[in-house]
C-alpha cells in the first residue's frame, strides 16, 4: 500500500509543479500606502516637469541605455500628459501648475477653429478627436483644481468640437477633415470614444443646466451596447480606463442598469489584468510563460480604471458587492507602480538623473505618457488606500 | 435551482460516484462494509479538510483565489476528459483488507485530484462549511453504490461515469471562465 501511495502522490506532485510554474505562480503585490502612492505620483510629474519644453511641449521618449531622446510627438498623449498634471493640482498639490499651463498654452495656440467650435490640432490638416477631447478633460481637471472659470467659454467650444463628430448613436468619429471642413466617415477610435465621453460628464459637472448629459448618455450606451462589438473586440470588454471615468463621474446622476452592467464587466477585466500582472516576474521563465511586465503606460490605465470604478462601487448599491475587492486591486496594482518606480536615489547613480528620476522604464526606455498614466493611477489610488488603513 | 444544490452537483461530477463505484475490479467483489465505511469516511475526511484549509493552502501559496479557480478549473478538465476517456475504469490496488480502505479507496479514487481541487476552490468561495456538507452526500452517494455491489452493471457504471466526467468538463469551463473574468 505504501508503494502505492508514495506512487499516487509523486505523481500529484509533478502536476502541481507544473500548475505551480504556469497557472499558479503568487501574487506579488508590494505594499504601499498613501503617502508613498501620493510621493509616487509627484516624483512621475517632477519627471514631467524636467521635461517640458520653452514651447510647454515634453520630451516625448527617452533612452536610459544609450542617454538619447529619440524623439517624436503625439499631440493626444501631450493632452494627456497636461491632463494628468491639472489631475494633480485638482488633488490639492498646485505647484506644477505653471507647467500644466504650459501645456494647455500650447494647446490653445494651436487651435482650429470651424463654426462655433474649436479643436486641438497640430499640424493642420485632420483634426484627431482624442486631442481635443483629452485637452477638455484637462481643462475641466482644472476648472475643478483652480475654480478658475477664464477658460469655460474655450470649454463649451472645444466640447462642441466633440460633438461635431458625434453620430446619432453616440460614437464618435476618430476625424474631422480640416481642409474640406466635414468629418471623415467610418473611421471610429477606441480609445478617444471614452476620451470625449469623460469630457461630456464633466462638463455637465459645471454646467448642467446646458444639457451635456443627454449627449454623455448617447455615447454611455454606446460603450455599453456597441463599441466591442463594432471594434470587434476579441475579448470584450475593452479595457477602457476613460470609460471608467466617465462612468465614475456619472456615479450620482445614476447609469443606467445596462451602464451598471458594462461597468461590472469592465471592474473583472481590469482586476484581472491587475492579478496576471502580478504573477509576472522580471525572468526569462517568467517572460516565456507568462510574458514580459507591462509598461506602466499599461498597467497605470488598469490602476486608473479601478479607481473611477471604485467610486462609482462606493456610491451606486448596483456596484457595491465588488468594492472590496477592487480595493484589494488598486492596492495590488499601486503597489507594483510604486516598487518600479526609479527613485531619485537610483536615479542618481546613473548618467542622466533628471530623466530617469520618477519614471517608469520598459526595456531601457521610457515614454512621457508612462508617467502619465502612472501618476494619475498613484494619485486616485491614495484615497483608496486611505480608506482601507482605516479600521 | 438552489446554490447548495449547485455545489452538490459541481462535487458530484468531481467526485464521480459511478467512476467511484467501477473501481473496484472484477468480478465485482464484495468489499466488506466495514472498508467502504472507512474508505468513504477517510475520503470524505481528506475532501473535507482540503475545503477547511482552503485559506491557509491559498495564502501559502500566495495565490487569489479568483486565480486558484483558473488551476482547479484546469485540474478538473483533464479529470472530467480523462473519464470521458477512459470511463468507470477498474482501479488497480491493493483492494483486500483494511489497508485498501485507505489506498485506494480513500485516495485516490474517492479524494481524487478533482475532488480536492474542487474542495479547495470551492471552499475558498463557499466556505468549507457548505463544501463539506455537499461533499458528504455525494460520497454517501459512493459508499452506498459501493455496498449495492453497482459495479456489477459494468456498462451502465461505465455510461454514466463518462456522462458525469463530461459534465465535469462542462463545469471546468465554467470554473475557468468564471476566474478569468472575476475581479
Amino acid at each position: 500500500m505504501r508503494r502505492g501511495v508514495l506512487f499516487t502522490l509523486s505523481a500529484w506532485m509533478v502536476g502541481a509543479v507544473v500548475l505551480r510554474a504556469t497557472l499558479l505562480m503568487p501574487h506579488q503585490c508590494p505594499a504601499v500606502d498613501p503617502a508613498s502612492a501620493l510621493l509616487g505620483a509627484q516624483q512621475a510629474a517632477a519627471w514631467i516637469a524636467a521635461a517640458q519644453e520653452p514651447e510647454g511641449t515634453y520630451v516625448y521618449e527617452y533612452n536610459r541605455a544609450t542617454d538619447t531622446e529619440p524623439g517624436g510627438y503625439n499631440i493626444v498623449r501631450h493632452a494627456g500628459v497636461t491632463m494628468s498634471l491639472y489631475q494633480l493640482a485638482a488633488a490639492g498639490d498646485h505647484s506644477l501648475l505653471p507647467v500644466a499651463d504650459r501645456g494647455m498654452q500650447y494647446m490653445i495656440d494651436n487651435l482650429y477653429r470651424h463654426d462655433d467650435w474649436a479643436a486641438f490640432s497640430v499640424p493642420m490638416g485632420n483634426v484627431q478627436l482624442g486631442a481635443s477631447a483629452l485637452m477638455l478633460d484637462g481643462l475641466m481637471q482644472r476648472r475643478i483644481a483652480t475654480g478658475d472659470t477664464r477658460y469655460d467659454s474655450l470649454s463649451r467650444e472645444v466640447a462642441r468640437g466633440l460633438l461635431a463628430l458625434q453620430q446619432p448613436d453616440g460614437s464618435f468619429l476618430n476625424f474631422w477633415d480640416a481642409v474640406n471642413g466635414r468629418p471623415v466617415p467610418g473611421e471610429r477610435s477606441k480609445y478617444a470614444t471614452g476620451e470625449a465621453f469623460w469630457g461630456l460628464t464633466l462638463m455637465h459637472r459645471f454646467f448642467p443646466d446646458e444639457g451635456w448629459d443627454v449627449y454623455a448618455r448617447k455615447t454611455a450606451d454606446y460603450l455599453s451596447f456597441e463599441r466591442d462589438r463594432y471594434e470587434e473586440q476579441k475579448f470584450p470588454p475593452w479595457a477602457d480606463q476613460w470609460a471608467a471615468y466617465g462612468l465614475g463621474e456619472m456615479a450620482t446622476w445614476p447609469p443606467s442598469d445596462t451602464n451598471i452592467a458594462y461597468a461590472r464587466t469592465l471592474t473583472e477585466r481590469f482586476g484581472f489584468l491587475v492579478r496576471v500582472e502580478s504573477q509576472r516576474r522580471d525572468n526569462w521563465f517568467s517572460k516565456l510563460l507568462h510574458g514580459r511586465q507591462a509598461r506602466a503606460a499599461g498597467m497605470g490605465t488598469w490602476v486608473e480604471g479601478l479607481n473611477s470604478l471604485y467610486t462609482l462601487a462606493t456610491t451606486d448599491p448596483r456596484m457595491a458587492d465588488m468594492a472590496p475587492k477592487m480595493a484589494e486591486r488598486i492596492e495590488c496594482g499601486a503597489g507594483m507602480l510604486a516598487a518600479r518606480q526609479v527613485s531619485p536615489q537610483q536615479a542618481a547613480r546613473g548618467p542622466n538623473p533628471q530623466r530617469t528620476s520618477g519614471a517608469w522604464f520598459t526595456n531601457d526606455v521610457t515614454r512621457m505618457d508612462d508617467q502619465q498614466h502612472a501618476l494619475s493611477a498613484l494619485l486616485n489610488a491614495a484615497p483608496t488606500l486611505e480608506h482601507r488603513d482605516k479600521p | 435551482m438552489t446554490d447548495f444544490l449547485q455545489l452538490a452537483l459541481y462535487l458530484f461530477a468531481a467526485i464521480n460516484p459511478a467512476a467511484v463505484a467501477a473501481a473496484p475490479p472484477p468480478p465485482h467483489r464484495a468489499l466488506l462494509r466495514s472498508t467502504v465505511a472507512l474508505g468513504a469516511a477517510a475520503g470524505f475526511a481528506l475532501i473535507a479538510i482540503a475545503a477547511a484549509c482552503s485559506g491557509t493552502i491559498l495564502d501559502a501559496l500566495g495565490v487569489e483565489p479568483e486565480t486558484f479557480r483558473v488551476g482547479a478549473g484546469v485540474v478538473l478538465l483533464v479529470s472530467g476528459a480523462l473519464t470521458v476517456w477512459q470511463g468507470g475504469a477498474a482501479h488497480r490496488g491493493p483492494w483486500d483488507g483494511r489497508g485498501g480502505a485507505i489506498f485506494p479507496l480513500a485516495l485516490p479514487v474517492i479524494a481524487s485530484p478533482a475532488a480536492l481541487a474542487a474542495a479547495i476552490s470551492y471552499g475558498a468561495d463557499d466556505g468549507a462549511g457548505r463544501v463539506a456538507a455537499a461533499a458528504a452526500v455525494v460520497v454517501a452517494v459512493a459508499g452506498l453504490l459501493l455496498i449495492l455491489r453497482a459495479g456489477r452493471y459494468q456498462a451502465a457504471c461505465d455510461g454514466v461515469a463518462r456522462v458525469t466526467g463530461a459534465a465535469l468538463v462542462a463545469v471546468a469551463a465554467g470554473l475557468i471562465v468564471d476566474g478569468v473574468r472575476a475581479i
